[in-house]
């Protein structure tokens, strides 16, 4: 059975800008993964940041593994764009400070979640960090809107609990996920050599390129990787 | 939290008088109030500070004899934004503020030493704030105008992802994606 799975722009853009599309796509291809990119996140992506001379060869790339149907994209239906506007709704009216509602999430973000519900997607390949945490642990999430903001936050648990329900069994992961697991199953060989040095320099360059990993996390699997 | 026209005259105040550190100080204040209300005026006046402070901070620039003109004419630029905010005259208040960011684009065409200009790096910078306060990089990215790129690449090299450690690790995500790969197969 084929597994679906939804990308964001952060991941696409982690794994162009550290030249490990070769091994992603490998990574798609070995595991039998649809992969799916709603056509505003492939604007983000791709359109827009082709025209930015310092990211234009990473967007190309990006744009190449969609002409292979590396990556699907897919068109913003009326239910795309339903669940979209809802999930906006809910995620930005979720936490409440004293004056306003929190607005943490934007189009891009909600689209994509709207293409993982409307397509029963099995997981989501997401480095950004707020996004995540609303679906997996939204109480950390309040945590950390505390603490950052210094004010007391409210959380409205009926849209809370709505939101989550929509996303019951959806798995999170990161690129530096991928690149692990890519090179437990030895798919390094498509872009480098199969080594410990290759592991270590791969995921700290997507922690570098803006993947949310912390340093004690990237040491551990290291030290775990290297006892195997 | 302060009205706009407020803010508007305290930055006015802290660029003239040369104050660099306080304007740094009100650009990130405005940044963590803009998240918190959504508030692209507030936003773009925090990134405008943030700029303001870093040219004021270049010996190149402040020494450059054009520089003097420039900011006698963003000063009154700033004037204008705020009687357009005390005014509630939003079209000229976002005209104001457009006049003053084309002024400090120009003067770093000419006189800055970088491919990239200041106003970009200061939304990508301002942006990064927003993001450390819990939005979303798109939303932090569309609070300041910063290139969303830019921003993830920014926060790729600073130290916010090691402060917050993800809830699960690296090995636990790894078992989660092969268990739903061996089992959907």
């Amino acid at each position: 059975m084929t597994i679906k799975a939804v990308i964001d722009t952060g991941t696409m853009i982690t794994l162009s800008t550290t030249c490990l599309m070769n091994v992603f796509k490998a990574f798609i291809k070995t595991n039998q993964i649809e992969l799916l990119i709603s056509s505003t996140v492939a604007q983000e992506s791709v359109w827009k940041p082709i025209t930015n001379k310092r990211f234009a060869l990473s967007a190309a790339r990006i744009k190449y593994a969609m002409s292979e149907q590396t990556i699907k994209t897919v068109p913003i239906t009326p239910e795309i764009s339903n669940a979209q506007q809802k999930i906006l709704q809910l995620a930005n009216n979720t936490f409440f400070t004293k004056d306003s509602p929190l607005k943490i999430i934007q189009q891009g973000e909600a689209e994509a979640l709207a293409l993982a519900k409307t397509h029963n997607a099995h997981a989501m390949f997401i480095d950004e960090r707020t996004t995540r945490a609303l679906i997996e642990n939204p109480s950390r999430l309040k945590q950390v809107l505390e603490r950052k903001q210094e004010e007391e936050v409210t959380v409205n648990q009926k849209n809370l609990d709505e939101i989550r329900a929509m996303f019951p069994s959806l798995l999170m992961v990161r690129s530096v996920d991928l690149i692990a697991l890519a090179y437990e199953q030895k798919l390094f060989d498509h872009e480098l050599a199969h080594g410990k040095l290759e592991l270590e320099a791969a995921l700290w360059a997507a922690k570098f390129s803006g993947c949310a990993v912390s340093e004690k996390e990237i040491n551990e699997y290291l030290s775990q990787s290297q006892q195997k | 939290m302060k009205p706009l026209s407020y803010d508007l005259e305290e930055v006015n105040k802290l660029f003239t008088e040369k104050k660099i550190l306080d304007l740094r100080g009100i650009g990130n204040r405005l940044i963590r109030e803009s998240a918190l209300t959504n508030d692209y005026g507030k936003a773009e006046l925090g990134v405008i500070a943030y700029a303001l402070h870093k040219i004021e901070t270049k010996s190149h620039f402040v020494k450059n004899p054009k520089w003097g003109q420039v900011k006698q004419a963003i000063t009154l630029h700033l004037n204008e934004a705020e009687n357009a905010a005390r005014e509630e005259d939003q079209k000229k208040f976002l005209s104001s503020l457009k006049t003053v960011i084309q002024s400090i684009v120009n003067i770093d065409n000419e006189l800055g030493n970088f491919a990239q200009n200041i106003y970009d790096k200061a939304k990508v910078k301002q942006a990064s704030l927003a993001y450390s306060y819990g939005l979303s990089i798109a939303q932090s990215a569309a609070l300041t105008g910063a290139d969303q790129k830019e921003l993830q690449s920014y926060i790729g090299f600073t130290t916010m992802h090691d402060e917050e450690p993800d809830e699960k690790n690296i090995s636990q995500r790894v078992n989660e994606l092969k268990d739903l790969l061996d089992t959907g197969r």
